[in-house]
């Protein structure tokens, strides 16, 4: 919480000291002009007052002014606005610690596409928590005859597929009872999966792991699969043509792929313009979907065929078998 | 005998103060010259590593030099996030700098400038501001160059000429 306390405006940093939240269970702090404190807490959005209590009445909350805003965004980015230009384009930045930090203020565009973002004036954090063993439930379902399945995590923005992800790696990386340890390839393009600082990852992602931090991912997939000989390369976010045409590098050259996708539903892939094909031809053997209202909770994991190989209703089973 | 080891003194410690007027102004084309070297830097790593302003203050104090103890401090001002603004950080740590009073008015017009303008721009404006910033101080230490052996013999001059007058006055 301190840590994540120092880049924040000090007139908020002790109001978020005071309130004395559990750091595991905070997972988004917004900060508006001229508006009340807001943060996610367990699932539920509250309010934080003066004192650090939280609130559901916005005319108790503590208001953000563009000081504080001004303030903070100058500890984020280190004083050194200007290192962060590219990433600002995109709106958003990711910090030490791989917590992403959404920006919207006044977009200035030129003809070839945006130049800067000025006049900031809201600001979303988001925490990024590293629930070692949180894979634990999946992990005996991705693997057909030892060998690890093309995977793809299909879950909406905010619902752990990072988390979960990132928990995959590692597993991957180290080995566990279902798989012996293998060479595990990441293309970090938002530094959210390792979080490296000064090139060294902060998070644990497995002693077999190699990370191309900042790197684009359909160019970096390549890079891995020339240069570091992975036996799975994992991707967070996938969407652009460019990035499906890596992935079927990737997958033609022996390696395995386990990637996250923005999404409800499996099918809602399938309709998906440039993504859609590979689903539709059975490419990925498994899909793991979150729930969209609850972080973190697995709904199903499906093979290629559709068929449900575990779903809520089947969790308790799991947790038994667990015990390997 | 003692009279003599007087004028002796008197003599010595004038061309001695004379000198140290001479070496003030050298004094201070070195610091602006390592100032200027300071900026070549951080535009070289800007535009390159795109490292931010705390890691390049540590690199910049890793250097050594006159500023190399400002840069230390900025660095760990910086670090502590205490909601002073750079800018504030940057005025107060410039006059701690040892040798800050052989700065002219219009070295520390230029100094205080590119504080001010340091980590709130985008890259291509901030490596513009630094190259202006960067061209205005060169200009300043050809001036001061060319000033300084002028100076410097006038000084050397003066301080040996007013010992002498002392000496005489002291007969």
């Amino acid at each position: 919480m301190e840590k994540i306390g120092k880049i924040l405006a000090v007139d908020v940093r002790k109001v978020l000291f005071q309130s004395q939240l559990e750091f595991f269970k905070l997972q988004e702090i917004r900060l508006r002009v001229d508006s009340p404190l807001l943060i996610v807490y367990e699932g539920k959005e509250h309010f934080l007052d003066r004192k650090g209590m939280l609130t559901q009445k916005k005319e108790q909350a503590f208001v953000v002014s563009h000081e504080h805003v001004q303030e903070t965004m100058e500890y984020i980015s280190n004083y050194s606005m200007y290192a962060f230009a590219e990433e600002m384009k995109q709106g958003y930045i990711t910090i030490r610690g791989g917590h992403r930090i959404g920006i919207a203020g006044k977009m200035i565009w030129e003809r070839n596409g945006q130049k800067n973002l000025t006049h900031i004036s809201c600001l979303n954090i988001r925490l990024a928590h590293q629930v070692i063993g949180c894979a634990d439930r999946v992990m005996p379902y991705l693997f057909e005859k030892k060998d690890f399945c093309h995977t793809l995590i299909i879950s909406p923005p905010g619902c752990g597929k990072t988390t979960l992800l990132r928990d995959l790696i590692r597993q991957l990386s180290d080995g566990s009872c279902y798989c012996t340890g293998k060479t595990v390839g990441v293309v970090d393009e938002r530094s959210e999966l390792g979080a490296c600082y000064l090139g060294q990852p902060q998070n644990d992602l497995g002693c077999r792991t190699d990370i191309l931090d900042a790197c684009p991912k359909a160019d970096g997939m390549m890079m891995l699969v020339r240069s570091m000989a992975p036996k799975i390369i994992a991707v967070d976010e996938i969407g652009s043509g460019r990035d499906v045409e890596a992935m079927e590098y990737v997958m033609n050259c022996g390696v395995r792929l386990l990637a996250t996708v923005h999404g409800n539903t499996v099918e809602e892939i399938k309709n998906k313009p440039v993504l859609g094909r590979l689903v539709r031809e059975r490419i990925f053997q498994r899909y793991i979907v979150l729930m969209p209202d609850k972080t973190g909770g697995i709904q199903a994991v499906f093979d290629e065929r559709g068929t449900i190989l575990l779903s809520e209703r089947n969790m308790k089973k799991v947790s038994e078998q667990k015990a390997c | 005998m003692l009279k003599g080891v007087g004028i002796c003194l008197v003599i010595a410690g004038c061309s001695g103060m004379g000198w140290y007027m001479a070496e003030r102004h050298a004094l201070r084309i070195r610091m602006l010259n390592e100032f200027e070297q300071a900026l070549q830097f951080l535009y070289g790593e800007i535009e390159y590593a795109g490292c931010d302003m705390v890691e390049l203050f540590d690199k910049l104090a890793f250097r050594g030099g006159y500023f190399a103890p400002f840069w230390l401090q900025m660095s760990g001002k910086l670090r502590s996030y205490d909601g002073v603004r750079f800018w504030e950080h940057w005025c107060r740590e410039l006059p701690k700098i040892s040798g800050y009073q052989n700065l002219q008015e219009e070295d520390l017009e230029i100094l205080l400038g590119i504080g001010a303008n340091l980590g709130n721009l985008d890259r291509q404006t901030q490596l513009h501001t630094i190259q202006i910033f960067q061209k205005r101080l060169q200009e300043v230490i050809v001036t001061a160059r060319q000033e300084y052996r002028g100076k410097a013999k006038v000084s050397c001059v003066i301080g040996i000429t007013a010992g002498i007058f002392l000496a005489l006055l002291l007969i």
